[in-house]
């Protein structure tokens, strides 16, 4: 050795205090300089875990480049190895046959641990340094023992800065992605979009391997799955999966009852895969469940805590999710009937108009009218008169396929469209719908007669033969509708039979 | 341009590359490789740090992978496609079994090209076997005959830092490629044939562990030591090593003594080594990627091929040369016609790269464990059971 040692560490300093992108290359370079003013054939990197006994190679300097390589040593516990880390005086290789020294290294931890340990913030980080002189004839004198130790010592303090650097700029990196989260979330209004951006954001920003999203069905007292997003961001729909909200069903179930005991997270898999309660003021809205576990990287606890302070809110989007898919559907469907409300249906009808024009295809249009309804309000009560309004709502949905569209037009009027439907077809399910509100029992209030019957007067016209444009339609089935009225009530009318020139046939009776 | 490469030869690894590539660079004048030398856990990191930062993290332009990685990170949309490349025209080139390994399942599209490849076999000095077998020709009809030979040699040579048989792992310890062949031959396997369901902890499977395992437990092979500290058949302080390289990389320079190589142990099911290939890729969205391409398409011609992987010790992957490679002395035909015929390798399934993970992780508790004096069948039994079940769950998430 030349140079005086405060020099060498004076240099070693300056160069370990240049900026690096990342510990790696920063370890590299120390490893060089090392191995530059000791002499080294080989200088290397390991980390030290006493509680598995093992050091694990980390990083190589050997000739002229940094690698890494892997080499595992079991630190006995009756070792001097074992003795000499623990105590973190240098000491030398009991296994090689030419010079070689650990020095063991400690550096504060920055507080990056896995999600299912104890936070590591206040703990050291332990490792060790491997010297190695290849030639047996250059053993390590006391002062180039003294100098590694003070190049160590240069090492930790590097180590911890550059570590807490990283974790400074990553915690920054998680406070903005939040901050986005915060506007995917608040946007998140309709249920079917809102689940898919927050899934999609959860995943753009924390990059877990596998978001799920399984939501609370009270009434029917169940968790139901709604949707996971995989690495690559792709949505898929879990509807297939159904828990029952009982405990000890099913792990899912319980985690949304608290009846797990302790952690949430099994023991197994307790560093790939967190389960994140969503509830709003204290009900319970649904589980939100990450993992790692195709990758195998551990969650560190970090993202897990800003998750975790950002399930309220993700819990409060669902929650509006929801409310806003609610408020539609009231706005779209009669609360009495449940049918469709006339301007939902006016929108469809026009698309279904516009379809049956393009593609060609008939179109059917059924007008229906409850007979002598004014007379059952006035003489039974309005109730009398919501309950048959129901009732016949209830038929007309069992009743219908599901290309079909009823709606409330108003009052006790109800159009039922038909897509893909000739005027016969349309005539067989107003038979069917006209025999079973005929079928339709309604208990007289207040009376101990037989309860009330109600029957409809019924109007049809078809697209193309009737009518060319949607209003033309409307208005052809009403004339059909007003000639069943007109003709004795509880019938049905073609407008095609009635109104048209050609194989006039009597109405169905 | 980085290319990412495995420490396909160790320390040498950056000598070795650098001496191939000095031609590519001569041949490109301006194209510049920069290498970064990962150990295996280190690339799986950085390849999923890749897929979830793609504008923070480092990454490189082209990587070097293991063949059974394929399917993963082209399903995760790390590693690009390559339409250099198409089955018609290259896929025959390669020898059948490393075919599937190049494809995204269910597709025809390539997306990694094989390197280079190995297989596992037993080799061993036949003057050290000489003076425990009489005429240094020994047959190895099952792991147990193994065994029987270490403790001889050990009689005989023992002391020191001798351990009959070497330990080729990189680690130092034991990891699933180690123990496959011994799997294989007890008639165990990690997925069921349709590679629907995890069977590692089947017994079959468990007693092909042990089989290799008592090599370490028995104390035949170092585990866990000091890199330089392992006993190596070049310096005579081992007789015996199962390994996947070609048994030059054993030989003394002065012919001073001589390797024999065998096919591993077989049993009721025949004795199986296990064929791996390490594939090249293009990162997505690669920042030079028609360079890497170029760098790609350089590496995997028949003549580059060859001269890295003489420097490695290792196998060319192309059928023709591996051919060429199996003819070239009648020995050699012999041994290795009988390696080759049982050679196995993983399959190139999504959850396969996953697998090896929980697999190695759980063998390297148990290497731990046996350091320690401490490993028992019944601990085996439990990590395996808890590795099936992790893997059949996964299996039910990501299977094919």
């Amino acid at each position: 050795m030349t140079t005086h040692p405060t020099e060498v560490l004076y240099k070693y300093h300056k160069e370990l205090n240049r900026p690096f992108a990342d510990s790696r290359q920063m370890l590299a370079r120390a490893l060089e300089l090392m191995a530059v003013n000791l002499k080294l054939d080989q200088a290397c990197f390991f980390s030290w875990e006493p509680e598995e006994s093992l050091l694990s190679l980390r990083l190589v300097w050997s000739g002229s480049d940094a690698m890494d390589l892997e080499e595992d040593i079991a630190a006995a516990s009756d070792s001097p190895l074992r003795a000499a880390l623990e105590s973190g005086v240098i000491c030398d290789s009991a296994q090689l046959d030419y010079p070689a020294i650990y020095i063991p290294l400690r550096w504060p931890g920055a507080g990056r641990s896995p999600a299912g340990r104890q936070p590591l913030a206040d703990t050291a980080r332990l490792g060790a340094l491997r010297m190695e002189r290849l030639s047996k004839s250059r053993p390590f004198t006391e002062r180039e023992r003294e100098l590694a130790r003070g190049l160590a010592d240069e090492l930790e303090q590097n180590l911890a800065h550059i570590e807490l650097d990283q974790f400074t700029r990553e915690q920054l990196g998680r406070a903005s992605a939040l901050n986005e989260l915060t506007a995917v979330f608040a946007s998140s209004l309709r249920m079917e979009d809102g689940m898919r951006l927050i899934l999609q954001g959860i995943q753009k920003y924390f990059g877990f391997d596998r978001v799920r999203l399984y939501l609370v069905n009270q009434a029917e007292r169940k968790l139901k799955g709604e949707l996971s997003a995989d690495a690559r961001g792709q949505v898929r729909s879990l509807a297939h999966e159904q828990i029952p909200l009982q405990p000890g069903v099913h792990r899912f179930a319980d985690i949304v009852l608290g009846s797990v005991s302790g952690d949430t997270v099994a023991d197994k898999y307790r560093d790939s895969v967190v389960y994140l309660p969503l509830t709003v003021q204290g009900k319970s809205e649904g589980l939100l469940i990450v993992d790692n576990l195709l990758s195998q990287q551990p969650i560190m606890q970090e993202d897990m805590l800003s998750l975790s302070s950002f399930a309220g809110q993700i819990a409060l989007a669902v929650d509006n999710a929801v409310l806003f898919d609610r408020v539609q559907e009231l706005s779209q469907y009669d609360e009495l009937t449940k049918l469709p409300v006339r301007r939902y249906f006016t929108e469809r009808f026009h698309e279904e108009m516009y379809r049956a024009e393009r593609f060609n295809q008939p179109l059917a249009l059924i007008w229906m009218d409850v007979d002598f309804f004014k007379e059952i309000n006035d003489s039974y009560g309005h109730q009398a008169g919501d309950v048959a309004l129901r009732e016949i709502g209830r038929v007309i949905l069992s009743n219908l396929r599901k290309i079909d569209f009823p709606c409330r037009y108003g009052g006790d009027e109800i159009l039922v469209l038909l897509p893909q439907s000739k005027a016969e077809e349309a005539s067989a399910i107003a038979a069917r719908l006209s025999r079973e509100i005929g079928d339709i029992k309604i208990p007289a209030p207040f009376s101990k007669t037989e309860p009330l019957k109600i029957s409809v007067s019924q109007g049809i016209a078809a697209y193309p033969g009737d009518a060319r444009t949607a209003d033309e339609l409307l208005a052809r089935a009403d004339e059909a509708l007003y000639w069943s009225k007109t003709h004795g009530r509880g019938r049905i009318a073609f407008y095609g039979e009635v109104f048209g020139a050609k194989n006039h046939k009597p109405p169905a009776k | 341009m980085i290319f990412w490469v495995l420490p396909n030869s160790g320390l040498q690894t950056v000598s070795h590359l650098k001496s191939l590539l000095s031609e590519f660079e001569r041949e490109h004048p301006d194209i510049r490789v920069e290498l970064a030398v990962l150990t295996r856990d280190a690339l799986w990191r950085r390849l999923f740090e890749f897929q979830r930062q793609p504008r923070r993290a480092e990454t490189g332009d082209i990587v070097q992978i293991p063949h059974y990685w394929t399917a993963l990170f082209a399903r995760l949309g790390i590693i690009d496609p390559l339409p250099e490349f198409t089955p018609k025209s290259c896929l025959d080139e390669w020898i059948e079994p490393l075919r599937p390994h190049c494809l995204l399942p269910g597709s025809s599209d390539i997306y990694s090209v094989p390197w280079w490849m190995d297989v596992t076999a037993l080799h061993y000095r036949t003057d050290h076997m000489r003076a425990v077998c009489g005429n240094g020709s020994a047959a190895f009809r099952e792991w147990d005959d193994v065994v029987r030979i270490c403790r001889e040699l050990a009689r005989k040579f023992g002391g020191g830092n001798y351990f009959p048989m070497e330990n080729s792992n990189l680690r130092g310890s034991v990891n699933l490629r180690d123990l496959l062949p011994s799997i294989w031959s007890r008639g165990g396997d990690i997925f069921n044939t349709e590679c629907t369901r995890a069977v590692v902890h089947r017994e079959e499977a468990l007693r092909g562990m042990e089989d290799y395992l008592q090599l370490l437990s028995g104390g035949h092979m170092p585990l866990l030591r000091e890199r330089g500290s392992l006993g190596t058949m070049l310096e005579g302080r081992a007789s015996m090593t199962v390994s996947r390289r070609l048994s030059q990389s054993l030989l003394p320079e002065n012919d001073e003594f001589e390797v024999k190589t065998v096919p591993l142990p077989g049993g009721l099911y025949g004795a199986h080594s296990l064929l791996s290939s390490y594939n090249l890729a293009l990162v997505k969205n690669a920042k030079n990627r028609s360079e890497a391409a170029e760098l790609l398409k350089w590496l995997v011609r028949p003549a580059q091929q060859a001269m890295y992987c003489r420097m490695i010790h290792a196998f060319q992957p192309a059928a023709a040369e591996f051919e060429q490679f199996i003819f070239s002395s009648h020995e050699r035909m012999r041994t290795y016609s009988e390696i080759v015929a049982g050679a196995r390798a993983l399959p190139n399934v999504t959850v396969c790269g996953t697998y090896v993970e929980i697999l190695d992780s759980a063998l390297s508790r148990i290497a731990i464990a046996v350091a320690r004096g401490s490993y028992s069948s019944g601990m085996l039994l439990q990590e395996m059971v808890k590795v099936q079940v992790e893997m059949d769950y996964l299996l039910s998430l990501y299977g094919e």
